[in-house]
């Protein structure tokens, strides 16, 4: 559990805000000049504020009343931010190992192997960061905070710079890490789609306060709403579309010779990809998104998507003019349609549903051998 | 007569690398300190400290002799107090040593504040948050990466300590195998009749050393760019 409370006044700006983070994965979003950065540098220590609070995990870290004052390099934060800043005149290897000389081996939860197998950076060892492209600059970043064994993750737009393939990639690597250590994190990110695939909770601030809080699809609907209201354009936002990003691991069985596809599967769920050469037993990374889902009441027949998927609806969530329906089918996918669609086909949690998938929809954005780096939870 | 000018002229290139390479160590410190001050601290009075420490490098240099000469000069109170802790400066090597420091200053504090202007403060947070220390912030990020360019003004220095003539023949005045380093003996050897053969040795030996000092001051800039993306 993470409290905030901070108080700080620039020349035309002033941040007055204070919340609480649950050890989740927690989403900071709002237009630019909000104070999301401000925010994160006031937690981490690298700006102090003018008055307030700062306790984690029942520590105080910062207490105006009191005089108290932690040094930013006694807090138990790692901070990615949004250009890696990684020092230039080392090689990876030794931005990787620059804080082993200063956190002792035992006080680090991390092992080397550990941050090795999560953000798999181990081709680019000796190379220097001017020579990796951005995507394995912000992997380097994240394995380089993780080595100072933080106890939660400060994230500023991390993949604000990135592709969509190197931003999804990224995202996995965060999904997994939260995962397997349980490591809180405040991520910073005007990308609402990456926001809402990916946060437990999410914050939404404007003009230096919290506007609201909450689980994703709510807070995105306050957010659409505020949007709406103020016929926003040029706006980092304009032209907005809602989509999910379901992003899965999923093992490669066997080809099927007759569809010409390749068949993967994960808890008794199967998928049919394109791909042709890839060797049964590797792990895909997939991508799909929520926009390329159709859903059916009855089984279809003699159509020419390969993957027909049986399930059952968990939630149905409406955010401006899109719903996302959540679905349990040994996986859990969220498929995208109109709020209409949710009213003619009474679409409930609850209810059993199919789902229709193209194999040609699906993207493959990471993949590796089961025994390096496959999890499973 | 051969053989003293010889000796002499050893003598003279010697003094000469003394003079410099002191004059450059004893500037280090200041030189750094006060490059890193102007580059990276906001303070009252910034820009009277800016203005005085560059002076040296546009007031001619037999004026900033002057002022050394009046100031710790044989009848002034520094000077005496000097004399009496056995360390006399004026019409010494110390003399030249504290002239060619005082002249050749600024050029070190310059090149130190621009190689720590051009690294991103940004690199310093991140080191923070990787929990070094202060002293390491500044020890492998701030200095290690502005590194090449302070070494590049460190041989600048060098090089202006070692051609420096104005200053030096006011302060430390131009007694040869003392305070004749080589500007100074060739000034005094262009004026002597059959000594510009020696003369013409001197020059090769100061355009020689003139022209590595700066080949290497280069070569560390572009070492120093290697590092901007």
């Amino acid at each position: 559990m993470l409290q905030f409370e901070f108080k700080k006044t620039f020349d035309r700006f002033t941040l007055d805000i204070a919340g609480q983070l649950s050890a989740g994965i927690t989403a900071l979003v709002g237009p630019s000049g909000s104070g999301k950065t401000t925010l994160l540098n006031l937690i981490s220590g690298l700006r102090k504020p003018d008055s307030g609070k700062l306790v984690v995990f029942n520590r105080v870290l910062y207490d105006s009343q009191n005089n108290f004052w932690t040094k930013p390099q006694q807090r138990p934060f790692g901070y990615v931010f949004q250009h890696s800043r990684l020092f230039p005149h080392m090689t990876v290897r030794e931005n990787i190992q620059f804080p082993l000389k200063f956190v002792s081996p035992a006080a680090n939860r991390f092992t080397a192997d550990e941050v090795f197998k999560i953000t798999q950076i181990h081709p680019y060892l000796d190379r220097y960061p001017s020579q990796l492209s951005g995507g394995e600059q912000q992997r380097v970043a994240l394995a380089r905070a993780l080595m100072a064994g933080p106890e939660w993750l400060l994230l500023d737009e991390p993949m604000g710079a990135l592709d969509i393939g190197a931003k999804l990639q990224f995202l996995h690597f965060l999904k997994k890490l939260h995962r397997q250590h349980n490591l809180p994190m405040l991520i910073v990110s005007h990308d609402l789609n990456t926001v809402m695939s990916f946060a437990d909770e999410v914050l939404f601030i404007r003009d230096g306060t919290i506007r609201d809080a909450g689980k994703p699809f709510q807070v995105m609907s306050t957010v659409l709403t505020e949007m709406e209201l103020e016929h926003t354009t040029a706006t980092e936002w304009d032209g907005y579309q809602p989509n999910y990003h379901n992003i899965v691991e999923m093992r490669v069985e066997a080809f099927d010779t007759q569809r010409e596809c390749l068949i993967v599967s994960r808890n008794k769920c199967q998928l049919f990809l394109p791909q042709r050469n890839i060797p049964v037993g590797t792990m895909l990374v997939l991508h799909i998104p929520s926009n390329e889902i159709i859903l059916a009441i009855q089984k279809p027949q003699q159509i020419s998507a390969n993957t027909v998927l049986k399930g059952r609806i968990s939630r149905v969530e409406v955010v401006g003019n899109r719903a996302f329906v959540t679905v349990q089918c040994g996986i859990e996918l969220v498929a995208e349609v109109v709020p209409g669609t949710v009213r003619r086909l009474s679409l409930q949690r609850g209810k059993e549903i199919y789902l229709i998938l193209k194999a040609t929809a699906i993207r493959i954005i990471d993949r590796y051998e089961q025994n390096i780096g496959a999890q499973k939870t | 007569m051969e053989q003293r000018l010889s000796e002499l002229l050893v003598q003279t290139v010697l003094l000469s690398l003394k003079v410099s390479v002191l004059a450059t160590v004893f500037n280090l410190l200041p030189g750094i300190l006060l490059g890193w001050l102007l580059a990276r601290k906001q303070f009252r009075g910034k820009t009277i400290v800016d203005t005085t420490v560059n002076i040296p490098l546009v007031l001619p240099p037999i004026v900033t002799g002057y002022l050394l000469l009046i100031s710790l000069g044989p009848g002034t109170i520094t000077g005496r107090f000097l004399e009496q802790l056995g360390l006399p400066v004026a019409f010494t090597w110390r003399a030249a040593v504290l002239a060619s420091a005082v002249v050749s200053l600024p050029l070190l504090i310059r090149a130190a504040r621009g190689a720590f202007e051009q690294v991103d403060p940004a690199l310093e947070d991140a080191a923070r948050m990787l929990r070094a220390p202060e002293w390491a912030v500044f020890v492998q990020i701030t200095l290690s990466m502005a590194f090449p360019g302070i070494a590049a003004g460190i041989l600048l220095t060098f090089a202006r300590a070692f051609g420096e003539f104005g200053a030096t023949i006011v302060f430390a005045s131009n007694i040869p195998g003392k305070t004749q380093t080589i500007p100074l003996a060739i000034f005094t050897l262009i004026n002597q009749p059959g000594g510009e053969r020696y003369a013409m040795i001197l020059v090769g030996i100061a355009v020689v050393i003139s022209y590595i000092s700066i080949f290497v001051n280069e070569w560390l800039l572009r070492r120093q760019s290697k590092w901007k993306r």
